[in-house]
C-alpha cells in the first residue's frame, strides 16, 4: 500500500482527474439505476391495464337537470347505490381519482403545491374563522385506484376499508401525502381541511413513494408527488343527520358525485360495456351519465411513450458511459506511457512485470470507489426511502469496479507488453 | 536463503529473434570480486547485466548463483532474489519524478515491505554525504540533473547492502572527482563481501577494477591491463 500511496503522490493530478471521471461515471450509473427502477415501477403500474380498454364515466347532472334530480326523495340513495354497484362490479376495474383541490389551514408547503401552480398561479388563500386556508392539490381516490395504479407507500399505512366510509360522527379522515410533502409533515400530523366547504380534520397516515403517476380527468400522467391523497368517501346509509348541517349537504352531494366520475378498465368492447352499464342503471335507477370511451390505443400509446422515454434515457446514459469509459481508458493509456520510468524503478527494485498491471488495476479500483462516494452521499440524502435502489447502486458500483478493474488489468498488460521497459533501461 | 553471491555463467547464449547477440559466455565471480565489463557499443553488455540481475533471461545456458540454477527459477522467485540480494544501477538511472529524492532512494525498502531503520537511515545519510546529495533529499527528484540522478540510482541500489551489485556505466554522467568517489564506494562494498560487476567504456574506471573482461559476440575474454 505504501507503493500505491507513493504513486498517488507522484501523479496527484492524474488521479484527481480519474476520481472526477469516476464520479461522473457513478452519477451516470445512479441515473441508470434510477431509470431501471422507475421503468420497473411504470411497467408494473401499466401492466395491470395493458391490452385493456379505458372508459371514463361522467355524470350529466347540472343546472336544471341537477335540481330536478335532487327533488326526488331517494336521490342521494340512488347516487350512493350507483356508486356502490360500480365499486362491486367485477367485469371491469373501477378507479376513482378525483382531482379536487382542498383548502388546508396554515399549510406548511411552498407554492409548488398550489392547485394551479403548473398554470403559473400562486397559492390562493382564504380566511375562515380568523384562520388562513391555502388551496392545494388533492386527489380523492378509491381502493380500486390504489390497486389499478399500484400506488406504493414509502412509509406509513394504506387506507383501510373503513376509511372510505363517512359517518356524521366521524370528524377525521386519513390522508396519504405525496413524496414532495415529506419534508413538511410527519406521520401522525393533523391538517385542518375545508373540503367542499366542510371543515374536516385530516390525519397523515402514510407517504407515497416518489415518481408515481395516475390517470385523472385532467391528465393521463398526473405525478402524485405534490398531492394530498384522501379516500373517495362513501356512506353506509344516507341518514337524516347527514343532511341536517348547512354544509353537510353540498359535501355529501359532491362526495357522491366524485364516486361516480371514475375510470373503468376492462377488456369489454364498447357494445358490451354499454350493456353492462344498462344493467347497472336498471338495478340502481340512475341513468344520468355518459361513457366516454377510449380504446386500448390510448393506453397502448401511454405504455409505448413510457417505453420510448425509457429507451431514450437508456441510450443517452449508455452513450455517456461509453464516452466516459473511453476517456478513462485513453487517459490511463497515456498515463502508462508517461510513467515508464516509474515502472522501471519498481522493476529494478524488486517488482515483477506482472505486478505493474495489478498495481494499475488497484489504483483504478480505488479511484472508482472514491468517485462513487459523492453520488452515494447525495443519493442517501435525497432518496432516503429508496434503500433497495441504494443497495442496487452499491452492487452495480461493485460490479462495475470489478469489471473495469479486470479490463484495465488486461489492457495495461497489453500496453506494457508493447512498450519494452527493460529495453529502455539500456543506453 | 543466505547468499554470498558466487556467480557461475556457463555457455550463456542470447538472441533477439534471429539475431545472435552473444554466445558461449562463461564467467565465474566470487564474493569480493570487482569486475569491469568492456566491449563495443551494441555488443550486449547491458543485456548481460540484465541477465545477471534477472531482468532478462538467457536464451540458453546455465546461470548459477551460489550453486542455485537461476534459469529454472520463476519470475516471482527471481524478483524476490533481486529485491533482497541484488543492487542494480541502470545506465540512465530512472527515478519517480513526483517523489522526493529520499522517497526514490527508499523505494526498494517499501517494495520489500520494510521500514527505514536507524541503521539504514545512518547508512543512507553516510552515502548521501559522500556523494553530496544530503541537501537534495527533500527535493523533488524531477528537478535533478543527470549526474545527480545517477547518484540517486547508486544510493538506491546500495541502501540494502546487496550481495551482487551490477552497474551499467555508473560514472557516465559524472565528473572525474565524483566518479572516483563512486568507484571507491563500490570498492568498499566489495571489501565488505559484495560482488560488483560494472559495464564501462572508461579506461580510468576499468583500471580500478580487479578483473577486466571484454564482451564480444563469441563470449567473454579476459584482458591484460596493457590492452585496456
Amino acid at each position: 500500500m505504501k507503493i500505491v500511496y507513493l504513486l498517488w503522490k507522484n501523479n496527484r493530478g492524474f488521479h484527481m482527474l480519474h476520481i472526477c471521471l469516476a464520479t461522473i461515471f457513478c452519477f451516470l450509473l445512479i441515473l441508470m439505476a434510477m431509470n431501471i427502477f422507475q421503468s420497473q415501477v411504470e411497467l408494473k403500474a401499466t401492466a395491470s391495464f395493458k391490452g385493456k380498454n379505458l372508459y371514463q364515466l361522467a355524470d350529466s347532472l347540472y343546472n336544471e337537470k341537477e335540481q330536478q334530480f335532487f327533488q326526488k326523495k331517494d336521490s342521494y340513495d340512488i347516487l350512493k347505490g350507483f356508486g356502490d354497484y360500480l365499486e362491486q362490479e367485477d367485469r371491469f376495474q373501477y378507479a376513482v381519482v378525483n382531482w379536487q383541490p382542498t383548502q388546508v389551514m396554515d399549510f406548511k408547503g411552498n407554492e409548488v403545491f398550489a392547485a394551479y401552480y403548473e398554470l403559473g398561479e400562486q397559492v390562493k388563500t382564504q380566511n375562515f374563522s380568523k384562520s388562513t386556508y391555502s388551496e392545494v392539490k388533492a386527489l380523492q381516490m378509491n381502493q380500486g385506484a390504489f390497486e389499478v395504479f399500484q400506488v406504493r407507500l414509502s412509509s406509513g399505512d394504506s387506507f383501510q376499508a373503513s376509511d372510505y366510509i363517512y359517518t356524521s360522527s366521524k370528524d377525521q379522515i386519513p390522508l396519504i401525502l405525496g413524496a414532495a410533502l415529506e419534508p413538511y409533515y410527519n406521520l401522525g400530523d393533523t391538517l385542518s381541511l375545508r373540503l367542499y366547504n366542510k371543515a374536516i380534520t385530516g390525519k397523515v397516515i402514510g407517504f407515497a413513494a416518489p415518481s408515481q403517476t395516475v390517470i385523472t380527468a385532467r391528465s393521463y400522467d398526473t405525478l402524485l408527488d405534490r398531492y394530498i391523497m384522501m379516500p373517495a368517501l362513501t356512506f353506509n346509509e344516507i341518514t337524516p343527520s347527514l343532511l341536517q348541517g348547512q354544509n353537510d349537504s353540498p359535501f355529501l352531494r359532491a362526495s357522491l358525485y366524485s364516486r361516480i366520475n371514475g375510470f373503468m378498465f376492462t377488456s369489454a368492447e364498447p357494445q358490451e360495456m354499454r350493456s353492462i352499464m344498462s344493467e347497472i342503471s336498471g338495478k340502481t335507477n340512475f341513468y344520468d351519465y355518459s361513457i366516454i370511451g377510449a380504446d386500448g390505443g390510448i393506453l397502448g400509446m401511454l405504455i409505448q411513450v413510457t417505453d420510448q422515454n425509457r429507451d431514450l434515457l437508456y441510450w443517452t446514459v449508455a452513450i455517456a458511459l461509453v464516452v466516459i469509459l473511453s476517456l478513462y481508458l485513453w487517459t490511463l493509456s497515456m498515463h502508462i506511457r508517461n510513467n515508464q520510468k516509474t515502472y522501471a524503478v519498481l522493476l529494478i527494485s524488486g517488482y515483477r512485470m506482472q505486478h505493474i498491471p495489478r498495481l494499475i488495476a488497484i489504483q483504478t479500483a480505488i479511484s472508482i470507489l472514491l468517485g462513487s462516494v459523492l453520488p452515494v452521499l447525495l443519493f442517501s440524502l435525497f432518496w432516503k426511502e429508496a434503500w433497495v435502489l441504494l443497495l442496487s447502486y452499491i452492487m452495480l458500483v461493485l460490479l462495475v469496479t470489478v469489471l473495469l478493474t479486470g479490463i484495465i488489468y488486461f489492457s495495461s498488460r497489453r500496453t506494457l507488453d508493447r512498450t519494452d521497459i527493460i529495453q529502455q533501461l539500456k543506453g | 536463503m543466505h547468499l554470498v553471491a558466487t556467480i557461475e555463467l556457463e555457455q550463456i547464449h542470447k538472441t533477439f529473434g534471429n539475431k545472435i547477440i552473444f554466445e558461449q559466455v562463461q564467467l565465474t565471480a566470487r564474493a569480493g570480486d570487482f569486475i569491469a565489463l568492456l566491449g563495443k557499443s551494441g555488443v550486449g553488455k547491458s543485456t548481460l547485466l540484465n541477465i545477471l540481475v534477472g531482468l532478462e533471461r538467457a536464451t540458453s545456458g546455465s546461470y548459477q548463483l551460489d550453486g542455485i540454477e537461476i534459469t529454472q527459477k520463476t519470475t516471482k522467485e527471481i524478483a524476490h532474489i533481486r529485491s533482497e540480494y541484488f543492487g542494480f544501477i541502470a545506465q540512465h538511472s530512472p527515478i519517480i519524478p513526483g517523489l522526493t529524492v529520499q522517497d526514490n532512494i527508499c523505494i526498494p525498502l517499501w517494495i520489500g515491505k520494510r521500514r527505514l531503520h536507524n541503521e539504514q537511515l545512518e547508512f543512507m545519510m553516510e552515502l548521501c554525504n559522500r556523494l553530496d546529495l544530503t541537501k537534495l533529499l527533500r527535493q523533488k527528484a524531477g528537478r535533478l540533473s543527470g549526474g545527480e540522478l545517477q547518484r540517486v540510482g547508486l544510493i538506491r541500489a546500495l541502501l540494502k547492502k546487496p550481495k551482487l551489485i551490477v552497474a551499467d556505466e555508473p560514472t557516465g554522467a559524472l565528473d572525474d572527482e565524483t566518479a572516483d568517489s563512486v568507484i571507491l564506494l563500490l570498492r568498499e562494498m566489495c571489501e565488505q563481501g559484495a560482488t560488483v560487476v560494472i559495464a564501462t567504456h572508461s579506461q580510468q574506471v576499468a583500471n580500478q577494477c580487479d578483473k577486466r573482461l571484454e564482451l564480444t559476440s563469441t563470449g567473454l575474454h579476459a584482458l591484460d591491463v596493457s590492452k585496456v
